[in-house]
């Protein structure tokens, strides 16, 4: 079946990476993004857990690009580098 | 207001657990993760944070700089070299099957320190800043070079303020002279127990006379030198485990109290006559398992019983600054705080690098102790030895209680980039972690019980369990 799933505005900028990052921990699934919607090819009964974890690894790219800076901060503040 | 970045794994009955870079935890379920996600947090949500450290106004301003010190306090820092790891001999008097160091047969030629190693060993010794040591003697059967290691120890006694000697024998058959040496108070015992009397002699010692006298030596070691001085270990074949009961029942009735479950180990004979490399399922359903039988046993029992890896990774996740287990640390800096001398004189880095190199898979050595220890390559390893930027471990709010362990990787695969969820390592490591915050968050009074025992407080009352509502 396709499962379609269409990106809310805040959170667009970061599917790009988290389709990579999914390929990357699902290689062989068929997914394709255009713009706001995202699909993907997915067994019916995996189509609730992998709608998750997709979604799951959208907020992980927005957390990580959002809180990079202070990450290096943080590791600069106890490390000198 | 700003968020410390936070990770998050989905839990089995639903809900997320989230962990921050410094180790604070806490339970919530998904709707906070989309309002913390799409930054739409609410006075709750906001009170919460702030309270239990995930959050700072500014940077500098207390809670920063509380969580900065908690955050630092996690990372590893290697010290003095102050502990090193002496293989005098590669013989052995046993030949067990699941031999991780390739040991050769007891009358092999070849295969011991000579005369000259022995002295450069004393020289690197010598020229060590430490004034504390601790040598770990290992094999090989160690006590097959008793000479060495009387040697040794006799100039440790003179250079260091203060010295500790560990001999890892199979104690089969230790002379006289050997119980000497192993009585004196700075001498400690590591010895293997593989479980049970029929698992050990099908594993180890063959024969029921020699199983025997493995027994007798055994009881005498814990008489003689008592269980504060002597620890064993029982290594297990995951696909075909003794029960956990008859583990924990042989190891108490011998005053034992801290049993260290040892998977075999993907290192040499083992690599060719048992599947040790693609285990880890098959082990963390032993392992879990094994844990509730160790609750329901100090739930009655007038003395308890831990297992000592689990309890290392609880009082881990617990606490900051617990990084005494070479296996388990970030980042995993090797070559540094201790190294290994091999039978013929060449450092490495750790024991199990010093197995893949003899199994000619890769070579670890970082020079000898004829010409001095060589950095280059390990230095370049070293560089990789971080979990905190890895970009799975980023995303695991288990990274902070975790550790990283290159050679284990390079002796598994082959490689150090495979995805971490596809290795042994991650996945043995994720089961812990699953079982221990599985634990904490349980109400059950035997868990609780065995919690408290395990990391050292009066009562588990759950507190430290964290729940957003």
């Amino acid at each position: 079946m396709s499962l379609n799933l269409t990106i809310p505005e805040k959170l667009q900028e970061y599917v790009p990476d988290a389709v990579v990052r999914f390929r990357y921990l699902n290689p062989g699934l068929d997914i394709v993004c255009d713009g706001s919607a995202v699909a993907m090819s997915v067994v019916p009964e995996r189509a609730a857990e992998l709608e998750q974890e997709f979604m799951f690894c959208v907020y992980r790219q927005k957390i990580y690009v959002e809180t990079l800076p202070l990450r290096k901060t943080l590791l600069a503040g106890v490390t000198g580098l | 207001m700003t968020v410390m970045p936070l990770k998050f794994r989905k839990l089995p009955v639903g809900d997320l657990l989230f962990a921050d870079d410094a180790g604070g935890f806490f339970q919530a379920d998904q709707e906070f993760l989309h309002r913390y996600a799409l930054g739409d947090l609410t006075d709750v949500d906001i009170t919460f944070l702030e309270a239990n450290g995930h959050a700072f106004h500014e940077l500098g301003d207390l809670s920063y700089a509380g969580f900065e010190y908690r955050f630092a306090s996690r990372l590893y820092t290697p010290g003095d070299l102050d502990y090193v790891i002496l293989v005098p001999t590669l013989r052995c008097d046993l030949a067990c099957g699941y031999c991780q160091v390739s040991r050769v047969n007891e009358n092999t030629p070849g295969f011991d320190w000579t005369d000259e190693t022995l002295k450069a060993v004393i020289r690197f010794l010598d020229g060590l800043t430490t004034k504390m040591i601790k040598v770990e003697f290992q094999g090989g059967e160690p006590l097959l070079r008793l000479d060495v290691l009387q040697e040794v120890r006799d100039f440790c006694r003179t250079r260091f303020d203060k010295c500790e000697f560990v001999v890892c024998t199979n104690l089969q058959d230790p002379s006289d002279d050997a119980w000497e040496f192993l009585e004196h108070d700075d001498v400690f015992v590591s010895t293997s127990f593989d479980a049970d009397p029929g698992t050990h002699e099908a594993q180890r010692t063959i024969t029921a006379a020699k199983t025997q006298q493995f027994l007798g030596n055994f009881r005498r070691a814990l008489e003689r030198l008592g269980t504060d001085k002597v620890s064993a270990l029982p290594t297990i074949n995951p696909h075909n485990p003794p029960p956990a009961r008859s583990i924990i029942d042989h190891y108490a009735s011998l005053n034992l109290r801290s049993i260290y479950l040892r998977p075999i180990n993907h290192q040499g004979f083992a690599r060719k006559k048992y599947d040790a490399r693609g285990s880890a399922s098959t082990w963390n359903a032993y392992y879990s398992a094994f844990i509730d039988h160790l609750v329901d046993y100090n739930w009655i029992a007038e003395q308890t019983v831990e297992e000592y890896y689990f309890v290392h990774c609880l009082r881990r996740v617990l606490r900051s600054g617990h990084n005494g287990h070479a296996d388990l640390r970030n980042p995993s800096i090797v070559g540094s705080g201790y190294v290994v001398i091999d039978h013929d004189g060449k450092f490495y880095p750790t024991d199990e690098a010093r197995m893949i190199s003899r199994v000619g898979q890769f070579d670890l050595a970082m020079g000898d102790v004829f010409t001095g220890i060589s950095r280059s390559k390990i230095d370049e390893l070293n560089q990789e030895a971080s979990n905190n930027f890895h970009p799975d471990c980023v995303h695991c709010p288990y990274q902070p209680f975790c550790g990283i362990d290159l050679i284990d990787d390079l002796s598994r695969y082959g490689r150090i980039d495979l995805p971490k969820h596809l290795t042994d390592f991650c996945q043995k490591h994720t089961g812990i972690f699953d079982k221990i915050f599985s634990m904490i968050y349980s109400s059950d009074p035997k868990v609780r019980k065995s919690l408290a025992i395990w990391s050292g407080v009066p009562n588990f009352d759950g507190s430290i369990g964290k729940r957003l509502q």
